[in-house]
C-alpha cells in the first residue's frame, strides 16, 4: 500500500463506495464518480487515486487514464460551484459568446480559471443537449438555458448569496 | 404544430411518469403482450418488414442486427445507447423523460426476440435528471410486473442495469460504449466478430439508440398501422428529430420521412427568428453536412439524403441565420472534434488538429488554394483511415462548408 495522506474517515467512506460498486474494476467509472462527489472542490485526489488502484489492485496510469479521459471527473481543484457553458454548435449559433463575456465580466475570471475566493469555476462543455433552450450553461446537475446578459448574472448572483436553490 | 405528427411521441408531456399507470392506460405494454403471443422468428420478421433503420445516426438495418443476434445460440445483453451526444441532439432526452416505459417495453420485446436476459442502458452523465426517472420507472416496472422474472406469467425473465457516462462524445460509439461499461476509459476497439456475437464482456450483445427500442414498441401496439402509413418507400414511418438554433419554435419534433427541409424549418419551426434570412441547417449533428438554401427542398429521408452522399444521422436539425459566418461554424464543429476525439487513432487525432488551424485559416481570410486543397487530401484519408465513425464523419462540416459555401469570402 502506498503512503497517502488520507485522513481515517476518508478511507471509511472510499470503501464505502468501494462496497457499493462490488470491489469491481468494471465500475472505476462510477466509483471515480462517487469519490469525486466527496469533494467540495470537485477533483480526485492523487492519494485518493493511489488508494483506489491499490484497493482495485489495477494501475495507478489506468486510473489517471480514466480520470483525464472523462470531462466530467477531474485531478485538479474546482470551485465550489462549477459554471459551464455550451460552445458546441447549436450554442454557437445562439451566441453563447455574449454570455461568456457576462460570465467572465462578473465573475473576472476567464475560462479554465477559479474565482480567487473558490467560489467558482469557469469552464466550456460540449453539448449537453439543452439546444431546445439555447444558449445555456451548467452549474453542477443544473441546467439554465433562454439565457441572456442580465439572466444570467443574475443566476450568479443567487449561487453567491446562496439562494439559488430557488431559482 | 402544422405538419409534426404524435405517434410515437404521443405520450410527451401527456402522461404522468411517476407510476406505470397512465402509460398502461395509453396503450402501455399492449405490444409487449403481442409480441409473447408470437414466435421470436416471427417478431424479427414483423421488425425486418417494418424497414426500421438505427435510429442513432449510423442507419444500420435493425432487423437484421437483430437477426444476427437471434442466430446466436448463447443468450444476449440488450444493450440501449442513452449517451446521445452529437451536438444539437435531444431527442433521447425527450423519450428518457416523458416516456421511459416505452423503451423498456422496446427492451424486452428485444430481450423475447433475440433471446436475452440482462439489459444495460448507457445514460450519459449530463442527463442525471433523466437517469433519475428511468431508475424509478425500472422499480415501477419491477413492481407491476413488467420486469424480473417471468414476465406477465410467462418463460420470460428480463432486468435492466443502468450505467452512467461521464462527459464523453466518443462513448456513443458502441465499442467504445462497451468499454465504458466494462470499466475505465471508452476508446473504441476492434471488432474481430460482430458485436451480435461478441460484444459486452465478450459476450453476444444486441445494441440499439433510445428511439430505435421505442419504434419497436410501437410496431406491435395498435399505433403500428399508423406509423407505418407515414413515410416513404424506403424510409417507412416517423423520425423524431431534434430543431434547434435560429428558429422561432426549437424543440423535438416527430415528422414523417419525405417531408421536406423546408417544411421542418418553416412550417414546423416557425421559420427564422426574428424575421431573418436562412443561411444553412447543419443535419445530423456535428458530424453531419451544412446544407445551403438551395438545398431546402430536399426531403427528409434515408435515401434522397442517401443520393447527395449525405446521412439523417441523429436526426438533429440545426438552423443558421444570416448572422452567421461559415467560416467561424467550421472552427466550432473542428473544436468540438478536437476536444472529442480519444486519440486512439492517428487520421482522428491529427486529422482534426491540421482541420482546426485550417478552419482558423479560413475564418481569419488568411487561407491560400492550396489550404483549400489540403482540407480536402486530410478529410479523404479521415474518411478511408479512422478507426471509428467519430472520425470518419468529422470532416463532412467543413468539406460540405466548401462545397456549398466556396464564396464565402465573399
Amino acid at each position: 500500500m502506498s503512503k497517502n495522506l488520507l485522513d481515517a474517515n476518508q478511507y471509511e467512506e472510499i470503501d464505502k463506495i468501494l462496497e457499493k460498486h462490488d470491489m469491481s474494476k468494471h465500475n472505476l467509472v462510477g466509483i471515480l464518480s462517487d469519490v469525486q462527489a466527496m469533494s467540495p472542490e470537485h477533483y480526485i485526489t492523487k492519494e485518493q487515486a493511489e488508494y483506489i488502484s491499490d484497493k482495485l489492485g489495477i494501475f495507478l496510469s489506468n486510473v489517471y487514464d480514466t480520470i483525464t479521459f472523462y470531462a466530467a471527473l477531474s485531478d485538479k481543484p474546482k470551485g465550489k460551484y462549477v459554471i459551464q457553458i455550451c460552445n458546441s454548435t447549436c450554442c454557437k449559433v445562439m451566441k453563447y459568446e455574449k454570455i461568456k463575456h457576462a460570465i467572465e465580466k462578473e465573475l473576472k475570471v476567464g475560462i479554465g480559471e477559479i474565482t480567487p475566493d473558490g467560489m467558482f469555476s469557469f469552464e466550456y462543455s460540449s453539448c449537453f443537449g439543452a439546444c431546445d433552450i439555447s444558449p445555456a450553461i451548467r452549474i453542477g446537475e443544473k441546467v439554465y438555458g433562454n439565457l441572456d446578459e442580465t439572466k444570467v448574472i443574475d443566476i450568479i448572483k443567487n449561487y453567491r448569496g446562496g439562494t439559488w436553490e430557488n431559482l | 404544430m402544422g405538419k409534426s405528427l404524435s405517434i410515437l411521441t404521443k405520450n410527451f408531456k401527456n402522461i404522468n411518469v411517476d407510476t406505470i399507470d397512465d402509460y398502461l392506460s395509453a396503450g402501455g405494454y399492449d405490444g409487449l403482450k403481442k409480441v409473447l403471443s408470437l414466435t421470436p422468428a416471427e417478431v424479427i420478421e414483423v421488425v425486418k418488414a417494418s424497414g426500421l433503420r438505427g435510429r442513432g445516426g449510423a442507419a444500420f438495418p435493425t432487423g437484421k442486427k437483430w437477426e444476427q443476434a437471434a442466430r446466436v445460440k448463447e443468450d444476449s445483453y440488450i444493450l440501449c445507447n442513452a449517451d446521445e451526444g452529437e451536438p444539437g441532439t435531444f431527442k433521447d432526452r425527450y423519450f428518457l423523460e416523458y416516456d421511459p416505459y416505452r423503451i423498456i417495453e422496446g427492451m424486452t420485446i428485444a430481450a423475447y426476440a433475440v433471446g436475452g436476459r440482462e439489459g444495460y442502458i448507457y445514460i450519459r452523465e449530463e442527463y442525471g435528471r433523466q437517469k433519475e426517472i428511468f431508475l424509478k420507472a425500472i422499480e415501477a416496472g419491477k413492481a407491476a410486473g413488467f420486469l424480473g422474472d417471468n414476465i406477465l406469467g410467462t418463460d420470460l425473465s428480463f432486468d435492466i442495469k443502468v450505467v452512467s457516462g461521464a462527459g464523453a462524445f466518443i462513448c456513443g460509439e458502441t465499442t467504445a460504449l462497451i468499454q465504458s461499461i466494462e470499466g475505465g476509459s471508452g476508446r473504441p476497439r476492434i471488432k474481430f466478430q460482430r458485436t451480435a456475437v461478441s460484444g459486452l464482456f465478450n459476450r453476444p450483445t444486441l445494441a440499439n439508440n433510445v428511439e430505435s427500442y421505442c419504434v419497436v414498441t410501437t410496431l406491435f401496439n395498435n399505433d403500428a398501422e399508423e406509423y407505418l402509413s407515414h413515410g416513404t418507400e424506403k424510409s417507412k414511418g416517423t423520425k423524431v428529430i431534434s430543431l434547434c438554433g435560429n428558429v422561432e419554435n426549437p424543440g423535438v419534433y416527430e415528422v414523417p420521412f419525405g417531408i421536406t427541409l423546408r417544411e421542418i424549418i418553416y412550417d414546423i419551426g416557425g421559420g427564422i427568428k426574428d424575421g431573418r434570412d436562412f443561411k444553412f441547417a447543419q443535419i445530423g449533428g456535428a458530424s453531419g453536412p451544412l446544407i445551403p438554401k438551395s438545398m431546402l427542398d430536399i426531403p427528409y429521408s434515408y435515401e434522397d439524403f442517401g443520393k447527395e452522399g449525405y446521412s439523417l444521422g441523429s436526426g438533429a436539425v440545426l438552423v443558421a441565420d444570416d448572422t452567421n459566418s461559415v467560416a467561424d461554424f467550421m472552427v466550432t464543429v473542428q473544436e468540438f472534434f478536437v476536444h472529442e476525439s480519444c486519440g486512439k487513432c492517428t487520421p482522428c487525432r491529427e486529422g482534426n488538429r491540421q482541420l482546426l488551424k485550417l478552419a482558423h485559416k479560413i475564418a481569419d481570410k488568411k487561407a491560400t488554394v492550396e489550404d483549400f486543397l489540403t482540407v480536402k487530401r486530410i478529410a479523404n484519408v479521415m474518411d478511408k483511415c479512422s478507426f471509428c465513425g467519430l472520425g470518419t464523419a468529422a470532416p463532412t462540416a467543413m468539406v460540405t462548408a466548401i462545397q456549398h459555401f466556396y464564396d464565402m469570402y465573399n
